[in-house]
């Protein structure tokens, strides 16, 4: 064979699986009318394509596919310990969509999820009336819904961000968690917003969003994303999840919560949460078995009973500066950490 | 490596033709035709026959997982829109006996027409016999499918079925078969080089020469599995964090022979220290 370069591409969205069975939802029309030049495969269950042996998580992530499914089974989940409850103890999380547009190195789905595929559950309404029924039951419930996923940056494909927002509104006692690193606020600016949805803004310091988070929007497009959504009327949280140590830390952190607060209005900060880079030991072994090589995964991490992190001391040094730079502009009950 | 699956030869004769491949007078169970970087097996027909052959051949030839396999050969056509001498890549191969459904990765542009293979344990004459949502028949694909499966990434598992006839004439015309492969072979040789770029992409940090040292010395301190585990993960992570740095500093470990288990472990802890990011 000839050594000549071929001069290939990916193919992104070039195909979209889809489960017979969802065939007749309204959603699937929607999105399908999306993708008129991809080719359709039509496929009994969404595992045969999501859970096929030996997929490459890194190459799908350049050419990656959408999978259109009907979710049966459990649509809510008791929330795991390493993550943030905000003072919640009814604390769930529900998944419409399994994976992320985005592809940031450090993220814990390569571990989780045997491809990169985007996973679209269409019958979003069973998942509403499932969380109505527990909300019936618990009266103060806590759902996070966009934690496999970024609801926000797929909203002009599945407009599931302000599916959630509508349901919401009005249900004393339900609090919904929209997180996302999307600066697609526009895709929302038409929703009324309601006082017990929250969005959820994961911020990074610039060199680890430039180093680890690909795809996603820079720092400023997320700072100016949030402020709008203040603006237009939305409560606002802000995530500084995963921290992640390096050398120069400590000043970048400094200079970006300046600049965060020197755009967005302090008095409209719902909360935020604070927890350092950790990843169970499950997904550790999953990633480093399966021919992932992004280099946070290899770096020296603590071992603890269920996740790997950092070193202790390492931790409490980013979690102080953290905690010591935001209770500059929001009170001490408003800032939580892992 | 590039290994290449045709059921029978006058599938496999413009392949071979076209790379210039030399028959391995060696191989016995199976006619295998080798050249640089590609290898062709002639499996037979029919689903088992095919499996055995793709399993003996990525043993024989030690396949990694970002090697790809490509079956090519010639289809009956279901779908009318398609036309004789066509390429068809398929996106779902379809056993028909264990109704088995498969799927190939397709991640790179390619220029074929795709579709939807279906696989049956014997010829099949006319489309009325025809009981599954199919755009082509023939009677190895899922079989080379699900026996590569079991050794290479999803993605570099391929097949690309020509066209030959519309399921009305079970007559078959080698030099017609010749023909319209090798109008193909151009678009093949492409799509099988973009494929092998995609994989530099996800190429093991650790090269083949890092692999034979990790090994060698595995071997002279006679380590446990699970300590060769621990200094291949330990090598790895140290080509990862450190970039371009080469293993070669450890060749001084290669002509150590401990005398005791103590001393195994004391070279295995230098190591590790040597090896720690």
């Amino acid at each position: 064979m000839s050594s000549l370069k071929s001069g290939f591409r990916f193919s992104p969205f070039s195909h979209l699986y889809i489960e017979e069975k969802a065939l007749e939802y309204p959603i699937t029309r929607e999105i399908t009318s999306k993708f008129l030049n991809s080719n359709k495969v039509l496929i009994g269950d969404y595992r045969e394509v999501f859970t096929r042996p030996r997929q490459s998580f890194n190459l799908q992530k350049k050419a990656v596919k959408l999978i259109l499914a009907v979710k049966k089974g459990e649509f809510l989940f008791k929330a795991p310990e390493v993550c943030h409850d905000f003072g919640f103890s009814n604390f769930y999380y529900t998944s419409p969509i399994l994976n992320c547009p985005y592809n940031c190195s450090y993220c814990f789905l390569k571990g989780m999820y045997p491809s990169s595929n985007l996973v679209i559950f269409v019958n979003i309404q069973d998942y509403l009336e499932e969380i109505e029924k527990l909300w019936a039951e618990k009266k103060n419930l806590y759902i996070a819904c966009s934690y496999e996923t970024d609801l926000l940056a797929m909203e002009r494909i599945v407009p599931y961000s302000r599916r959630f927002i509508d349901f919401c509104r009005g249900k004393k006692g339900l609090i919904i968690e929209v997180r996302t690193k999307s600066a697609n606020i526009d895709a929302i600016k038409d929703v009324l917003p309601a006082e017990n949805a929250v969005l959820s803004w994961t911020i990074s310091t610039p060199f680890i969003a430039e180093t680890y988070e690909k795809n996603a929007p820079g720092i400023e497009k997320r700072v100016m994303a949030m402020k709008k959504a203040q603006e237009l009327g939305f409560r606002v949280r802000l995530c500084f999840d995963p921290l992640i140590y390096y050398k120069g830390f400590e000043e970048e952190f400094y200079k970006l919560i300046e600049y965060i607060f020197d755009n967005i209005d302090k008095s409209k900060v719902m909360d935020a949460g604070i927890g350092v880079f950790r990843i169970p030991k499950e997904y550790m072994k999953n990633i480093r078995s399966c021919g992932i090589y992004d280099e946070i995964f290899y770096f020296y991490y603590e071992e603890g009973k269920k996740v790997f992190s950092v070193e202790k001391s390492i931790k409490e040094k980013m979690v102080n500066i953290a905690v010591r730079e935001l209770s500059k502009f929001l009170p001490q009950e408003k800032i939580f950490y892992l | 490596m590039v290994f290449i699956c045709c059921a029978f030869y006058a599938e496999a004769k413009p392949v071979i033709d076209f790379y210039g491949l030399k028959k391995n007078h060696y191989a016995s169970k199976f006619d295998i035709y080798e050249g640089e970087n590609i290898i062709l097996i002639i499996t037979g027909m029919g689903t088992v026959i095919t499996s055995a052959a793709v399993s003996h051949l990525l043993t024989r030839y030690s396949a990694q997982k970002t090697d790809i396999a490509l079956n090519i050969g010639i289809a009956g056509a279901v779908n009318p829109d398609y036309r004789k001498g066509e390429a068809v890549l398929c996106n779902k191969v379809v056993n028909t006996f264990s109704e088995r459904c498969f799927y190939p990765d397709i991640l790179v542009k390619h220029p074929f027409k795709e579709g939807t293979l279906l696989t049956y344990p014997r010829p099949v004459r006319g489309k009325e016999k025809v009981f599954y949502k199919g755009d082509l028949v023939d009677m190895e694909g899922a079989g080379f499918f699900e026996a590569a499966s079991s050794f290479l990434y999803v993605h570099n598992i391929q097949l690309i079925k020509v066209v030959y006839d519309f399921l009305d004439d079970l007559s078959i015309n080698k030099e017609e078969i010749y023909g319209i492969i090798r109008d193909n072979l151009q678009d093949i040789d492409y799509y099988i080089k973009a494929l092998v770029e995609a994989n530099e992409i996800i190429k093991n940090p650790l090269s083949y020469e890092d692999e034979e040292i990790l090994k060698k010395i595995a071997q002279n301190l006679k380590l446990t599995f699970t300590m060769e585990r621990r200094l291949y993960n330990l090598a790895l992570a140290y080509k990862i964090v450190k970039k371009d740095k080469d293993l070669g500093f450890l060749k001084e470990f290669l002509n150590i022979k401990p005398d005791s288990k103590r001393e195994v472990k004391y070279y295995f802890e230098l190591i590790k220290k040597r090896l720690s990011v």
